[in-house]
């Protein structure tokens, strides 16, 4: 039998079956937007910017500062060491007896490293979109997402 | 010894910031820091273009205006998504490079590169 192909979407109805949700619904940007805006612009005037954010000087756009600390082992002292970007020392371990605490060291690290910078990278998302830094015609799914849930917009059938 | 390197090259570099001179025809070309893309052109051999953009944001700046003062060049640009003025002080550093002093919300030095010189 051969096959048989329909133009389009044939005799199917329009349910809009198929696409994925935020194609399917919009949102409209609320008052508390437009106040929070304002809110915004007065802060970066008196330079309160969240630490964890760089601040673009021509645009104002804000990006996530890069992680500063890092994970450093010394070989022939069998230590390792989180270095702050103040290059202090904050937390070491030895090797010595077993591998443990290097191991659950190394884990801190990771989980904090981890978790700043996914914490940084979605305060950068909420100040562009709160900010007014990203259009809000080219707002992402996950900025129009926290802006419906902080109330700073509603979702629109 | 390390200190007179240093002066030499100081006086090196002053001169030829100084001997540079920031003109329209220097400036023809684009420019690019990290962040915004300048193409400064001249239309109809004699008027001066100034085009900005933003890699960050995709958006173009307006262009509230520029002036040349004492071999320095000033732009003075709005964001219009977020309302955020900038003006500018490009100063010569070398043939192919300028820094820009910004007085913004967020002020500070830009290093700008020539990508282009037409």
């Amino acid at each position: 039998m051969a096959f048989k192909q329909n133009p389009g979407r044939g005799n199917n109805s329009k349910t809009g079956h198929g696409l994925p949700t935020p194609f399917k619904q919009d949102i409209e940007l609320t008052k508390k937007y437009t106040q929070g805006k304002k809110k915004l612009a007065t802060q970066r005037e008196k330079g309160n910017v969240d630490s964890g954010l760089n601040v673009d000087k021509a645009s104002g756009f804000a990006t996530a500062k890069p992680y500063e600390k890092s994970f450093v082992t010394n070989e022939k002292t069998k230590q390792s060491y989180i270095v702050g970007g103040d290059k202090k020392t904050t937390a070491s371990a030895s090797s010595y007896g077993n591998d443990k605490a290097i191991k659950d060291l190394r884990k801190k690290f990771v989980s904090d490293s981890t978790s700043t910078m996914k914490a940084r990278n979605r305060n950068a998302e909420l100040y562009n979109a709160t900010s007014g830094g990203t259009s809000p015609d080219k707002l992402s799914t996950g900025q129009k997402a926290s802006l419906v849930t902080i109330g700073k917009a509603k979702k629109v059938k | 010894m390390k200190k007179v390197i240093l002066i030499i090259v100081f006086l090196a570099f002053s001169s030829y910031a100084q001997s540079q001179k920031l003109t329209k025809d220097f400036l023809v070309g684009t420019w690019a820091s990290e962040t915004v893309q300048i193409e400064f052109s001249i239309l109809n051999k004699k008027d001066f273009n100034v085009v900005s953009f933003s890699y960050l944001t995709g958006n173009y700046f307006k262009i509230l205006g520029y002036q040349f003062d004492k071999n320095n060049f000033y732009l003075n640009t709005l964001h219009e998504p977020n309302n955020w003025e900038a003006l500018c002080k490009f100063i010569v550093v070398d043939e192919n490079t300028m820094v820009a002093d910004y007085v913004s919300d967020s002020p500070g030095a830009v290093i700008y590169k020539r990508i282009t010189n037409k």
